[in-house]
């Protein structure tokens, strides 16, 4: 909606009292690749059965390994052995995976009676992710961990992190947050504001809408919200699942690995 | 040939209306009414009710056991173990208990023992030894502490200190990491090289800008760039194998410092918890051992108590599943808790099952299997009276499967362990709890029966090794003045403890002559407490319904003679069919060859007599007579012994210059079921020699005795009963004056026949004849004297044995002439002439 006039221009507080209503997100996400995340599947489930949305999982086997698979001398480094890799091995491999996240949906949507379908594409995550998302109304990234990073997961009871710019998308994302937190967990709103004035506004907004939605928040105020600074934030609160609205300006491939590294993610549209 | 006095027979002159004996016509003379009872006169009593006497503290006539009881009790070595013998309702157990409750009073408390979890051996459950009443503190104890802990621990690993140390922890590691990756990413990228995650592991890869260069470009690579490439690809590989392996290193490594970080924050929570118990304990050594082990348990398995909530992360570093039941093991289990009790235990187990002696584990479902643990470890008698007395009873213990030898089993250990059954006889073989063995310092008191002692130390060797002192109690006491006052004093203590009415002098009086009756000697006592306590009772009861405050002496008779008619059902059908003539019992006339014996039937705990028809047969033979019963063997071998003492009798006296030509046969008529004891003997031989000497026998007398070869009179069992019995059938029929009992003289002093006879007997209607020889019995049972060989050897002619010595005489003639005949018919025949005939 970008002719909205709800959009981040505007003061926040200002709204018309119409856009309070709760917006209804019908269709949700959950972009994967062979970084398999429960975490971010388990979300997505839980989201689409606490909105009645649509559960739409997107597999993206990733283009580039296919085509480094088919270089003569590549190899593959495992925790046991150095081997040869075969782009037909690659392929079969990204199948397994991809029908192992369709398993899971389908399971997940049985579960919770949710409408749910599943696809496969080729190409980078975020890009295709991105393309396909233009249906969505939310989507869902995985994580991108480092190699053995067990250690530093977000935790499972860890807080809910939302970045709150007063945007269309921020209010939905805050929305989608609320939906899935749960009784007694905490829910971070960041604040990503210039000057002390504007971030008490957004405050004043954000507690507002909660307050609508029952639900109380902290909140941290920050003038120059950079992913590094966003990551460390992550990292530091052991956050479960970063919400952001589409139009907060982190939703660039590169503003988003670092990002995605620490937790999963929900953008709203 | 001897004619017994009055002195002879009993205390007193007992004799009245002689009857002629013996060769001198000397008068065998009836017993006096005062003879056939020995009456308890309530004058010496000087007392009204038994309210007025003290209570008796000892045991009547009981001294030899309760010197037994007070020396096995005393002496503290080991296999000074006590057996009690004594027949049931004795009041051996209330003796034993007294006394063993009066000792324990004055020993010392014994210890209170606890099971803990053994935590290098959770199937070897340790056993702790606490002074009296401080079991059960430490199990408070650590309940308290387990408390404390489930709210400190949590609040411990919930503090920003400690999740600040574990996050660092976390960081370095995956700054480690990182730092390695990003170290190998920048040398890759240096060579336009990246890193790729494969569903599998790693690749690198060459690029071009962000795009991996594919294989139709690189074949058109200069072929030194492509091994270039290769090269570098392979060295990068190498790298990351080593930053894998690495990383699993570091991964170790951070998992160590997050243990030593937990066991640090644990100690410092714990410590000073587990100190102030120690504290506590500090006389106990084996407790602070434990609680040594509890606090290293509790650093090393703080998750326990750490329980994440649903859905979250366990605590870092300290991954593992937790159990529900994982606290349990910091429990105590007071196995043995004496509380406040002073002085040592004295258990008596009515139930001594192998289990209920040694302990048992118990076992819970869970998941649908049975489990135990040290919680659920239950103690047995032997623990439970460890350091003081346990009483068990004989026949139960001998009759419950393995629990002798799991006691003597404990016993010769000097300790005891709690072993299942199938464990003890090795069934299976499967892991099994295998608690720590209880030191065991006790006495054990066995009560029975004699013939269990006797069969016990006759046939188990390890019954005198370990029970090697023996409490007899004694059955009858004297009865005289002084053990008269003592009864009474009894009686009045039973009455007090059962809260019954009080007895007067005359009930008393008479409950001593019933306890007479009872061991049928009018001279003793019985110590059989069960048997006066229940005519007490009863007696209390028919005071009750006649509306009486106390027991009188009619309480007393119509108890006992409720008694009796309640279980005489079996004896009146008897007495009946004598009276209607289906037994066939002669209580008038004379008889040759026939005569009324008596037996005694049991039946449970009460006996009567019965009379029977004892008839003899002669006939020309080899000297044998011949116990039918036996024949039939329906006699038993006293009774066969009876017989086999006629024959020689009858050699001996009347076969001393001929051969004992004759046959005989002796029957119980109308016996069908088996016959033992001698007691009929005398009678047998009575009717033997009437049938020999073809004199009649006075039917309307009964006889029981024995006889030796020399024909003395012996004592029976029984005397009473079959008196009793026999006046049952005289009294249906019409008493005439001449029916009577002949007894043997040795019999009289059990005497205590019930009022109807003796009140017939001083009426005249019915009399005891005592006897001390077969010839007086002869002569009281014929009319006629029994006779006394002359100077040379003969009897007189007229007389019993003369009659008898007579017509053995003829028989052997009759015998040797038919041999001669036999003879001289075989040489004329032209035989051999040379036939020996048995017994010529």
């Amino acid at each position: 909606m970008p002719e909205d006039p709800t959009g981040r221009e505007r003061a926040p507080g200002a709204q018309p009292q119409a856009e309070r209503r709760h917006v209804k997100l019908r269709r949700i996400l959950l972009a994967l690749d062979s970084n398999e995340d429960e975490a971010a599947l388990s979300a997505a489930a839980a989201l689409a059965e606490a909105l009645r949305a649509s559960l739409n999982g997107l597999f993206v086997e990733d283009s580039e390994l296919l085509r480094l698979a088919g270089l003569p001398f590549i190899q593959e480094v495992t925790t046991a052995v150095v081997r040869r890799l075969e782009q037909s091995q690659l392929e079969r491999d990204l199948r397994v995976q991809a029908e192992r996240l369709r398993r899971s949906i389908e399971r997940f949507a049985r579960e919770r009676r949710l409408v749910w379908s599943f696809s496969v594409v080729r190409g980078a995550l975020l890009t295709a992710a991105m393309s396909a998302a233009r249906e969505a109304d939310l989507y869902v990234l995985g994580r991108h961990p480092l190699p053995y990073g067990a250690a530093g997961a977000p935790r499972p009871d860890g807080p809910l992190m939302v970045i709150y710019d007063g945007s269309v998308s921020a209010a939905h994302a805050l929305e989608a947050a609320v939906a899935l937190s749960r009784t007694g967990e905490g829910l971070l709103v960041v604040l990503p504001a210039d000057a002390e004035p504007t971030a008490a506004a957004l405050q004043q907004d954000a507690e507002s809408r909660l307050l609508a939605l029952g639900r109380p928040a902290h909140y941290l105020a920050t003038p120059h919200l950079t992913p590094e600074l966003l990551k460390q934030a992550l990292r530091t609160y052991r956050v479960r699942l970063l919400f952001v609205g589409e139009s907060c300006g982190l939703c660039e491939p590169t503003a988003l690995r670092p990002l995605l590294r620490e937790a999963p993610l929900v953008i709203a549209r | 040939m001897r004619a017994p006095g009055p002195q002879e027979r009993g205390s007193g002159d007992f004799s009245k209306k002689p009857i002629t004996s013996a060769s001198q016509m000397t008068e065998i003379s009836p017993l006096l009414p005062e003879a056939l009872f020995n009456c308890c006169d309530p004058d010496q009593f000087h007392f009204q009710t038994t309210a007025d006497l003290q209570e008796l503290t000892e045991f009547v006539g009981q001294s030899r056991a309760q010197q037994a009881v007070h020396f096995g009790v005393g002496i503290r070595r080991e296999g000074f173990n006590l057996y009690v013998m004594g027949p049931p309702g004795m009041g051996k157990h209330t003796l034993v208990r007294h006394f063993l409750d009066d000792k324990a009073a004055t020993r010392p408390s014994s210890s209170d023992w606890v099971y803990v979890n053994n935590f290098n051996q959770p199937h070897k459950p340790r056993a702790l030894r606490l002074p009296s009443g401080r079991g059960h503190r430490l199990r408070l104890d650590m309940e308290q502490l387990i408390d404390e802990l489930a709210t400190v621990l949590p609040s411990t690993f919930e503090s920003e200190e400690y999740r600040t140390q574990m996050q660092a922890v976390e960081e370095e590691l995956k700054e480690q990491q990182e730092h390695a990756f990003s170290e190998l990413g920048e040398e890759a990228a240096r060579h336009d090289i990246r890193l790729f995650r494969t569903p599998s592991g790693f690749a690198f890869a060459p690029m071009k800008g962000e795009e991996v260069v594919g294989p139709e470009e690189f074949e058109k690579w200069p072929k030194e760039e492509q091994k270039r490439i290769e090269q570098v690809v392979a060295q990068l590989q190498e790298k990351l194998q080593g930053i894998i392996q690495r990383i699993a290193q570091w991964r170790k490594e951070s998992r160590e410092k997050l243990r030593a970080l937990n066991r640090e924050f644990s100690r410092s929570a714990v410590g000073h918890l587990i100190e102030e118990l120690k504290a506590q304990y500090a006389d106990l050594p084996g407790v602070l051992h434990y609680l040594d082990e509890v606090e290293k348990d509790l650093v090393d398995n703080v998750r326990d108590f750490i329980r994440p909530k649903e859905g979250a992360e366990a605590l870092p570093g300290v991954a593992g599943e937790t159990d529900p039941r994982a606290l349990h093991r910091y429990k105590v289990n007071v196995f043995i808790g004496n509380g406040e009790r002073k002085g040592a235990p004295v258990v008596y187990l009515d139930h001594p099952t192998y289990l209920n002696l040694v302990g048992r584990a118990e076992h819970i479902a869970q998941m649908g299997t049975l489990v135990t643990d040290f919680t659920l470890l239950k103690p047995g008698a032997l623990h439970e009276a460890n350091g003081g007395y346990l009483m068990l009873d004989a026949h139960k213990l001998l009759t419950q499967p393995f629990a002798w030898e799991g006691l003597k089993r404990s016993l010769y250990a000097g300790e005891v362990r709690v072993e299942s059954l199938e464990k003890m006889l090795s069934i299976v073989s499967t892991v099994a709890l295998e608690p720590e063995a209880i030191p065991l310092d006790l006495k054990v008191v066995i009560l029975g029966d004699r013939i269990l002692y006797y069969l016990l130390h006759e046939y188990d060797p390890d019954f005198a090794e370990l029970f090697k002192v023996s409490a007899d109690f004694e059955e009858q006491v004297d009865r005289n003045e002084e053990t008269n006052q003592v009864y009474a004093r009894l009686i009045g203590t039973l009455i007090r403890k059962e809260s019954l009415r009080h007895a007067d002098r005359f009930a008393v009086a008479r409950i001593i002559e019933h306890a007479a009756r009872v061991v049928e000697d009018s001279e003793r006592l019985t110590t059989h407490m069960r048997s006066v306590a229940d005519v007490l009772r009863e007696a209390d009861y028919w005071a009750g319904e006649a509306g009486r405050e106390v027991i009188a002496a009619e309480d007393i008779d119509k108890a006992i003679h409720q008694q009796v008619y309640r279980a005489a059902r079996v004896q009146e059908h008897i007495y009946e069919a004598i009276s209607r003539g289906t037994i066939l019992i002669d209580t008038e006339g004379a008889k040759v060859g026939q005569i009324n014996g008596l037996s005694v039937i049991e039946l449970g705990d009460y006996s009567f007599g019965q009379p029977s028809r004892i008839t003899a047969t002669v006939h020309i033979g080899e000297g044998h007579v011949v116990d039918i019963e036996r024949e039939v063997e329906l006699g038993g071998a006293i009774h066969s012994k009876g017989v086999l003492i006629l024959s020689s009798f009858l050699a001996a006296r009347y076969a001393t210059d001929h051969p004992l030509s004759l046959s005989a046969s002796l029957v119980f008529e109308q016996s069908y079921g088996g016959v033992d004891g001698d007691s009929a003997s005398l009678g047998e031989l009575c009717a033997l020699l009437s049938a020999i000497a073809n004199t009649p026998i006075r039917q309307s007398l009964a006889i029981t005795g024995s006889v030796n070869q020399h024909g003395q009179v012996q004592p029976i069992g029984g005397v009473n009963e079959k008196i009793e019995g026999f006046f049952q059938v005289c009294k249906a029929r019409g008493l005439s004056g001449e029916h009577g009992v002949v007894i043997p003289v040795s019999n009289v002093k059990h005497l205590m026949l019930n009022s109807e006879v003796r009140r017939a007997a001083a009426e005249g209607k019915f009399h005891i004849y005592p006897v001390a020889t077969v010839d007086e019995a002869l002569s009281v049972l014929m009319g006629l004297p029994a006779g006394e060989r002359d100077e040379s050897g003969q009897w007189p002619e007229e007389s019993l044995n003369g009659r008898v010595q007579v017509r053995l005489t003829e028989m052997s003639l009759i015998r040797q002439t038919f041999a001669e005949s036999v003879k001289e018919r075989l040489r004329d025949e032209g035989g051999e002439g040379d036939i020996e005939l048995e017994g010529k």
